[in-house]
């Protein structure tokens, strides 16, 4: 596709759409949204890049390759599952929290980085999936 | 214990991923590892010899019973003492014997592995681990028999191996999950002092399972025929897994039992037919082998059969002797293993008819051959002469066939003799053949692992308390009654008697009988009809049936799969609904339509239409992304929002996926035709009524009975997660578990579909 509002929108789009997804995995634990869906908003946004300027250019900007967001976000899930039993002594996947709110995060807990974890699984497996599609396209 | 078995694991998996190249004087290090065990399991002799139980517990998986408790006691450490002697030994031998070889560090490292899971195997004390550490025994023996995995017949004789001790496997899993249910426990000590009595088919059916997985180990007629092709093994393994350790699992596993089973009489039965036919039959076969390595296999087949049989028999005497025979047979089959090894790398055969004269070349393998054969033979002095008069202690002690089984077991004896000294003795005397006179002299060092396992033989044999409290200990613990004294001079009587009758007769049949190439082709005639062709026909036919069914349910074609998978589960859930039919109809509660649902139907059932009816693909793509996102306001209007959200990125993506690949796809090759599209109709609408009638009950009823859960999830989600949306909740939090599985099958699924991607590309590039 050769669109030039397309391409300058997408620069901005792709920012937003990140904030977005970052807002929507945030904001899960309370009102709707989650890592599953955060994930897969991120995972739109680069589409939609990849879509206006060429795979190319988003492999470029993403510099390493999508499927390196899968050991990394099942490590952080992992650890975030197995830390309350490595610091306290709990069994496996014990929700652990800190005491007060973090401002504009909000609470911060193992379930949080857990959900970090979906998000970027979700990210690594759908932009592979899409990209390693597209290729051969 | 459990740490000298994860150490091993440890150790192998970093030999096993790094694979660096050791200098080769470092290799040397390797041994400390089986050594500082051995030395480890050593100083458990002190607690053992005065009649105590070592026992370690830790909780593994609580909620199924399983604990990772190990167990230390006569019968354990005697294993564990030659798991990790002939171990040390094996290492230093493998050291010299596989020089040069680029992948050493890679059988060490199987090696290690194999160690491990034998130390697991016969400290174990839970069943459940018992049978895992067993099937990792057959599985280090599956790379160790395939090690040379550029040779055909190695990669064969590796399969058949685990395919017949994993088919043994599975009986030892059902007899493990079996006598859990019936005792309650997989605590085998629980279980050997339990009072509970077994019932009616009971007792028979778990004598079955376990002595299926012990034959098919311990390599007992009809499953005998793995160990012969396992000789393939570099000449290592088979010194360490296929003669002096792993068969003998199976061995350990029936006298780790012997004391729950022998009150009934089909135990004793069952071990004497099949002990009894194994240990002649396979002596019988030495007679008709060339092959250093095929003798030796074959007569290690028939002291498993002997010990079997020994079992079979029963009491104090038998069971002392099948213990102080595993210990001797040990000692002189490593012996007799290493010294073939290093014939065949020195002259390059193991032919018996061809090989002459050696004692000249190799004086000093000379000697140890000789005083491994010696002790094969039982003469006074050596371990053998100690295991043979047990041995006829043991069958002449029993009730009603004494005199039978005295002759069974002095018949086998004497054929073993004979494979004794035509390994041991012939290829040491006589003359040198011309073609064997360039054959190199030894590295000095080669010669002592064997030289120490014949020498032990030797010390064993000449003063045997040093065996003796071991001994006691051992066959009190697998459930004899009295302690047999170890003594090398009986007096002149009947026990006697037969030993020298026994060496006699071996050593006249090994002057008689000389093997050639009319007698193998004459005994070749029969394999047609030995278990092994049946088995490797029943394989064939496996195969020949595997591949049609590939072929008839992986056709290739997605559109064939959907199907069957659609079809299988109309069968599952039509099995459910038509229990009850009367349910589902009488649930359907009727409201009055509102114009949001109205329009929703219209989309929905329109969008599905022109996807089905579109003569393009690409607008029956659009035609599902409108469905999709119809089905996404299904969500926003019943207040699902985290539902909508989901199924709206999902959408989107399926979308673009779908569209690039597209571009991959031919065009319509062929329309389907009509009686296709009927039965794709049929299908198509039998399935969607099904989950239409699921979908009902899962609101209805489902809603009523697991009601509790919603309430506790309301109530439970800020006061336990600290959450207020209970659908994250229950993913991040509650079913946490399950979302980490899931992202793993996601991972796994993008892994797959780049590979399946990329190598299509290579392919055509």
């Amino acid at each position: 596709m050769n669109s030039i509002i397309l391409k300058t929108t997408t620069n901005f789009l792709l920012a937003l759409l990140l904030l977005f997804s970052v807002f929507v995995l945030l904001r899960g634990h309370y009102y709707p949204g989650g890592g599953f869906v955060g994930g897969l908003i991120a995972a739109i946004a680069f589409v939609l890049h990849s879509f206006a300027n060429g795979l190319p250019s988003t492999r470029k900007l993403l510099r390493i390759h999508p499927g390196f967001f899968l050991p990394f976000g099942f490590s952080v899930g992992l650890l975030s599952a197995i830390a309350p039993m490595i610091f306290k002594d709990l069994p496996f996947m014990t929700g652990l929290w800190m005491e007060d709110p973090l401002p504009v995060i909000g609470m911060v807990g193992t379930a949080l980085f857990f959900d970090i974890g979906v998000f970027f699984v979700v990210i690594g497996a759908s932009l592979t999936i899409i990209f390693t599609v597209s290729e051969t396209a | 214990m459990i740490f000298a078995s994860l150490i091993s694991f440890f150790v192998a998996m970093i030999l096993g991923f790094f694979q660096w190249e050791l200098k080769r004087k470092w290799t040397a290090f390797y041994v400390l590892l089986p050594l500082g065990l051995f030395a480890f399991f050593a100083s458990y002799l002190p607690e053992v010899l005065q009649g105590e139980q070592v026992l370690q517990s830790f909780s593994w998986v609580p909620s199924f019973g399983v604990h990772l408790s190990f167990l230390v006691d006569g019968l354990s450490l005697l294993f564990l003492l030659l798991i990790t002697g002939i171990g040390a030994l094996v290492f230093v031998y493998t050291n010299i014997y596989m020089r040069g070889d680029p992948k050493i560090t890679r059988f060490y490292a199987y090696l290690t592995l194999f160690m491990g899971a034998m130390i697991g195997l016969v400290s174990s004390d839970n069943l459940i681990t018992l049978f895992i550490f067993w099937e990792l025994t057959s599985i280090s023996s599956f790379f160790l028999i395939g090690y040379k995995n550029n040779d055909k017949e190695s990669r064969r004789a590796a399969i058949i191996s685990i395919a017949v001790t994993g088919f043994g496997g599975l009986f030892l899993l059902a007899f493990s999950i079996y006598s859990g249910v019936i005792y309650g426990s997989y605590s085998i000590q629980e279980m050997l002092t339990s009072t509970s009595v077994l019932e009616g088919w009971q007792p028979l059916i778990l004598i079955g399972l376990v002595l299926v997985a012990a034959f098919t180990k311990s390599a007992q007629f009809p499953f005998h025929f793995w160990l012969p092709g396992a000789m393939k093994a570099p000449t290592p393994v088979s010194t360490y897994l296929h003669s002096a350790t792993m068969v003998k699992a199976g061995i350990y596993l029936l006298l780790r039992f012997n004391p729950l089973f022998s009150q009934y009489s089909d135990w004793h039965t069952i071990l004497l037919i099949f002990g009894g036919f194994t240990m002649l039959y396979a002596a019988v076969q030495t007679l008709f082998q060339s092959d250093m390595k095929s003798i030796l296999a074959y007569s290690t087949i028939s002291a498993l059969g002997i010990i079997v049989f020994l079992i079979g028999i029963g009491g104090s005497f038998a069971l002392s002797a099948a213990i102080a025979f595993i210990f001797a047979h040990a000692m002189y089959k490593a012996t007799l293993f290493m010294i073939t090894g290093i014939v065949d790398h020195q002259t390059g055969t193991r032919d018996i008819t061809k090989l002459g004269g050696l004692g000249k070349i190799m004086p000093s393998i000379r000697y140890i051959a000789l005083a491994a054969a010696l002790s094969n033979a039982g003469v006074p002095f050596f371990m053998g002469f100690l295991a043979k008069d047990m041995i006829y202690e043991g069958t002449l002690n029993h009730q009603s066939l004494a005199v039978v089984f005295t002759i069974l077991a002095i018949t086998t004896n004497v054929l073993l003799i004979y494979a004794g000294f035509a390994v041991g003795l012939k290829p040491f005397v006589g003359n040198l053949p011309e073609d064997l006179k360039q054959t190199t002299r030894l590295k000095s060092s080669v010669w002592w692992p064997p030289a120490i396992t014949a020498f032990l033989g030797l010390v064993f044999g000449a003063v045997p308390f040093l065996f003796a409290g071991l001994l006691a200990n051992a066959s009190l613990s697998v459930g004899a009654e009295a302690i047999v004294p170890l003594k090398i001079w009986h007096g002149f009587n009947l026990v006697f008697l037969l030993s020298l009758c026994t060496l006699a007769l071996g050593l006249i049949l090994y002057f008689v009988w000389k093997m050639n190439s009319t007698k193998s082709i004459f005994v070749e005639r029969f394999y047609r009809f030995a278990p092994k062709s049946i088995a490797s026909a029943l394989f064939t036919k496996f195969m020949i049936l595997a591949s049609r069914w590939t072929k008839l349910a992986q056709n290739g074609f997605l559109r064939n799969y959907v199907l069957v998978i659609v079809i299988a589960l109309t069968i599952a859930l039509s099995a459910h609904v038509f229990r009850r039919p009367s349910l589902y109809l009488s649930n359907i509660i009727f409201t009055p339509l509102s114009f949001n649902e109205l329009t929703l139907s219209i989309m929905l059932v329109g969008s599905t239409l022109f996807a089905v009816f579109s003569k393009s693909r690409l607008a029956a793509i659009a035609g599902l992304a409108v469905l999709g996102y119809a089905v996404c306001f299904v969500f926003v209007f019943y207040s699902a929002p985290d539902l909508a959200l989901t199924q709206f990125s999902i959408d989107t993506l399926t979308v673009i996926l779908f569209v690039l690949i597209l571009y991959n796809l031919p065009p319509y090759l062929r329309l389907s035709n009509n009686r296709v599209r009927y039965r794709d109709i049929g299908v198509a609408s039998v399935f969607g009524v099904l989950i239409t009638l699921v979908t009902l009950e899962a609101i209805v009823e489902s809603a009523q009975r697991n009601a509790h859960l919603a309430s506790y999830f309301n109530e439970n989600a800020k006061t336990l997660a600290k959450g207020k949306n209970i659908v994250n909740v229950i993913l991040v939090d509650f079913r946490g578990a399950d979302t980490l599985i899931e992202t793993v099958v996601l991972a796994i699924s993008a892994i797959g579909v780049f590979g399946l991607v990329k190598l299509r590309m290579k392919e055509k590039e």
